[in-house]
């Protein structure tokens, strides 16, 4: 889908400082594959996208306000505890809250009609992780997953 | 194999937190025993306090989180290292294995452990720190391997194999009773051409006619597969220069893919037709190798009932065509290796291995002229200022670990007094050892770790808002500290009395940046 930030929403699991766990409120602008409705829960998990450690680790948050091509799941099927750890959920109606998928590698930001991976974004110095965009045309990157 | 940084000391103490679940338990046990259990001179031991621990490990479920295991931060104390189940069930739903689990978690929780040891990430896919779980599908790797053990034992330096030279070798069948067990036989390869399977000859010393280079795949509860190769052109082991094989196992059993320097292979044996499969606790036995006019093989041992209808399988060994004394793992690293694994399914059900050990029976002793792990190398004492391992910027903005600063090196500089940054050059170095630190955490950024004296200063901002060159020992949380990000306020401060802590003192032009914080041109 493609969608922009509206607000961050909560945040949930781990209690790390600051939270790295975040729901984030989207509107959306279209789905390309599926459908849902037009305001949805994302969930993202890392660091702010200033964080120095970020190019390292590649796993700059969203952010309030940008617009984002996302590849979503709404998938919260836990393993049962015991013997697995018990699931960390976010605090919204999980029928219409979604998680990335692949995380770092399901996120794109679009940014003045172009498409940008956050592999292009945040380079990981061990490379070769996801879809590497830097910069290509919106309509361009809707029709290549279009007709995937 | 790369790597960051490593502790200041040989003995790494881990720690099971309550939340890691009763699935990844065992696993996780049985990484710190892979790691212990390569011959370079760290030993991991499990605690039972988290307060006597450096490393903490714990499990999430988390299915919006896309990792399987996570480190963080590295080559400090309070490091934590988390599982994440779900991620890891998915992986194995995924790779559409029945089983399988607890050795994936065997191989991130041994991953994640060689971060926290100080490790990166392998260039080697066939290896343990190979950044994707494609190690474990691809290559059934979730114990330290070749590669892996030589990256550790760069930082921890090698260790003797202290049990093995002077062994006498017992005559009784296996499986003994009680541990350490002793190779029960050799592996002789008849120079006889392919197609003969092995004999085994027990409590009797290798013909010298004959070369014998043995390696096995073996669990403490199963042997799943037994695999061997070796080269022999001549009985004259002046004809067996420096060769070396590098052996590469898939589906289709083992084979040799390289040679170097030698001559044509004379035989490939696989004693497992396929269809056997690793299984939890697994453990790769490898051993090489030749070199320098003489043969250097050696194995680890094992254990138990394992024949196979193959073949003698129930064995293993060591060999020196040279001088006689078998040094075993003193030149692995002198070589480079690959790991045998396969990814075939069915696994075999009628072995039983009690336990895997090898030969570093006792207290593990440092290999002579093998690089001396940093704790035992500088001596004295008195104040330092920054550990081992933390993290310099420099002025191109990398980060370069303070032991590896060398004199005129150019660091990122901030004058405080103007707000300019600059060049800091490097002017001196200085290497101590403490018996107490100060771990300061802040709510973002690594943690930094100085000596715990009210000498080593760093530029801070209290919460009335005045910035100064604080003692660390006058720190408090709600106080801020400078990075080149702003402040960034500290959370805990964590004084630790024990230990042999290596430290850094750097003398510089002007301020520099250390894990990110503000440090004085001067040492404490």
């Amino acid at each position: 889908m493609i969608g922009i930030v509206t607000k961050q929403f909560a945040s949930y699991g781990a209690t790390a400082t600051p939270p790295t766990d975040i729901v984030f409120q989207f509107t959306i602008s279209s789905y390309i594959k599926g459908n849902g409705t037009s305001s949805v829960y994302v969930t993202d998990s890392g660091s702010a996208p200033d964080d120095p450690m970020v190019a390292k680790n590649g796993d700059a948050l969203i952010e309030v306000g940008q617009s984002y091509f996302l590849f979503l799941s709404s998938d919260w099927t836990c393993p049962p505890s015991p013997p697995y750890a018990p699931c960390t959920l976010p605090p919204t109606a999980l029928d219409n809250t979604y998680h990335i998928v692949g995380g770092f590698e399901g996120k794109f930001l679009v940014a003045q009609g172009l498409v940008f991976s956050y592999s292009a974004l945040y380079p990981i110095p061990d490379g070769g992780l996801g879809t590497y965009v830097n910069g290509i045309p919106e309509n361009q990157f809707k029709s290549e997953v279009e007709s995937t | 194999m790369l790597e960051n940084c490593s502790f200041p000391y040989q003995g790494i103490k881990y720690y099971n937190s309550p939340q890691l679940s009763s699935a990844d338990t065992p696993s996780v046990n049985f990484a710190a025993l892979a790691w212990s259990d390569v011959p370079t001179m760290l030993t991991i031991t499990q605690m039972f306090s988290q307060s006597l621990a450096e490393i903490t490990i714990t499990s999430i479920s988390d299915p919006s989180k896309t990792w399987d295991g996570l480190t963080t931060p590295v080559c400090v104390s309070g490091i934590t290292i988390t599982l994440n189940d779900y991620i890891l069930n998915q992986e194995i739903n995924v790779n559409q294995l029945a089983t399988g689990y607890q050795d994936l978690a065997m191989s991130v929780a041994a991953h994640e452990m060689g971060h926290a040891f100080g490790l990166d990430h392998s260039q080697v896919p066939q290896s343990l720190m190979w950044h994707s779980s494609s190690r474990y599908f691809s290559y059934r790797i979730f114990v330290p391997v070749v590669d892996d053990v030589r990256a550790l034992a760069s930082l921890y330096g090698w260790a003797k194999d202290t049990g093995f030279p002077n062994e006498v070798y017992p005559t009784s069948s296996p499986p003994c009773s009680s541990l350490p067990c002793y190779p029960q036989y050799y592996l002789i390869i008849p120079n006889s051409g392919s197609g003969t399977w092995s004999q085994t000859y027990a409590s009797s010393p290798l013909p010298n006619t004959y070369i014998a280079i043995m390696f096995a795949y073996v669990t403490p509860l199963t042997l799943y597969r037994f695999h061997m190769g070796w080269e022999k052109t001549s009985n004259d082991p002046t004809n067996m220069l420096n060769r070396f094989a590098t052996l590469e196992l898939d589906n289709d059993g083992a084979e040799f893919v390289s040679v170097t320097n030698g001559g044509a292979i004379t035989n490939i044996f696989t004693f497992s037709g396929g269809n056997i499969i690793s299984a939890f606790n697994s453990y790769f036995l490898e051993l090489l190798v030749e070199c320098c006019n003489e043969l250097k093989a050696t194995a680890f041992a094992f254990q138990g009932s394992m024949s196979t209808g193959n073949g003698g399988e129930t064995f293993i060994g060591s060999f020196d065509s040279g001088s006689g004394v078998i040094d075993g793992w003193t030149n692995a690293n002198l070589f480079d290796t690959s790991v045998w694994t396969d990814s075939s399914s069915s696994p075999a059900s009628s072995y039983s291995v009690d336990h895997f050990w090898n030969f570093q029976s006792g207290p593990k002793q440092p290999l002579p002229g093998s690089p001396t792990p940093p704790c035992c190398t500088t001596g004295g004492g008195g104040a330092g200022s920054l550990a081992q391992g933390t993290l310099i910027t420099i002025t191109d903005g990398k980060k370069v670990p303070v032991q590896n600063l060398k004199i005129g090196d150019q660091m990122l500089g901030y004058d405080p007094g103007t707000g300019v940054y600059s060049i800091s050059i490097v002017k001196a170095t200085k290497t101590v050892i403490t018996n107490n630190i100060l771990i300061i955490n802040t709510e973002r950024g690594m943690p930094l770790r100085t000596d715990s004296s009210p000498t080593e200063i760093l530029w801070a901002k209290l919460k009335n808002g005045t910035s100064l060159w604080l003692p660390v020992t006058q720190l408090t949380p709600d106080d801020s500290l400078f990075t080149n990000g702003g402040w960034i306020k500290v959370t805990s401060l964590q004084p630790i009395t024990t230990g042999r802590h290596v430290m850094y003192d750097i003398t510089a032009t002007i301020p520099y940046f250390a894990n990110g914080y503000l440090d004085p041109p001067k040492p404490s």
